[in-house]
C-alpha cells in the first residue's frame, strides 16, 4: 500500500504532530501511514481524508 | 475532547502505578540477586533493567506527546498491545514448557520452587518486552498467531 499523506500534509502546511492532534492519534501512527507500514481502518482512513480535504481514493493507493 | 482528555489522564495513572510496582519489584529482584552473589542472575537483573530502560524512555516520550495535546494509546497501539500479549503468551508457554524440560528431564538446571517461580515470572515479563518491541515494528498486525 503506498500512501499521499506527506503530500497533501505538505500542501495543507501540516506536522505530522498537527495531523496526529486533528485526527487524534499518536504521532507514531501518522509516521506508519506515511511509510505505508499500517493498514488502518476504514474510520481512521476517512478522519485522515477529511482532514486533510480529499478523499480516501485520492490518498491511499493499494496495489 | 474532554472525553479524551479524561482517557489520557487515566492511562497516565495506570502508567504510573504499573511502572511504580514493576520498579519496585526490580529492585526487589536485584537486591535478592545481589545476596546471593550469582553471576547468572545478576547477568539476568541487567537485562531485565536494561529493557525496563527502553520502555521507559519509550513511554516518556509517549508523555511529552500527551503533554502536546497528543492521545496515549490509538488503534495502531491498542492493535500492537494485542499482538504482543498473543505472542508473549505463545511464547511463554514454550519458555516455561522448556524450563521444566531442563529441569527435570534433563537435569541440567537444578531449580527451588522459589527459583523456579521467579524465573518464570521476570522470563515472561522480558519476553513481553522484547515482544512489544517486535510488535511495534510490525507492518502486518492483523497477522493471526499459531502455535
Amino acid at each position: 500500500m503506498k500512501t499521499r499523506i506527506k503530500e497533501f500534509r505538505a500542501r495543507h502546511n501540516l506536522t505530522q504532530e498537527d495531523l496526529a492532534k486533528k485526527v487524534g492519534v499518536r504521532r507514531e501512527t501518522i509516521v506508519f501511514l506515511e511509510k505505508g507500514k499500517y493498514n488502518p481502518s476504514l474510520q481512521l482512513a476517512h478522519e485522515v481524508a477529511k482532514a486533510l480535504k480529499t478523499t480516501i481514493e485520492e490518498l491511499f493507493i493499494f496495489n | 475532547m474532554k472525553k479524551k482528555k479524561t482517557e489520557n489522564k487515566k492511562q497516565y495513572w495506570k502508567l504510573a502505578i504499573v511502572g511504580s510496582l514493576f520498579l519496585c519489584l526490580l529492585i526487589i529482584i536485584g537486591f535478592i540477586f545481589l545476596r546471593d552473589q550469582n553471576i547468572t542472575l545478576i547477568a539476568i537483573a541487567i537485562i531485565v533493567l536494561a529493557l525496563a530502560g527502553v520502555f521507559v524512555a519509550k513511554r516518556l516520550k509517549s508523555i511529552k506527546d500527551v503533554k502536546k495535546g497528543l492521545t496515549l494509546e490509538d488503534e495502531r497501539s491498542r492493535k500492537v498491545l494485542l499482538l504482543t500479549g498473543a505472542k508473549a503468551f505463545q511464547i511463554s508457554i514454550w519458555y516455561i514448557l522448556i524450563l521444566m524440560w531442563l529441569s527435570s528431564v534433563l537435569e541440567i538446571v537444578a531449580l527451588e520452587v522459589e527459583m523456579a517461580l521467579g524465573l518464570s515470572i521476570v522470563g515472561m515479563a522480558v519476553i513481553f518486552g522484547i515482544t512489544w518491541l517486535w510488535a511495534n515494528k510490525q507492518e502486518d498486525l492483523d497477522k493471526t498467531v499459531r502455535f
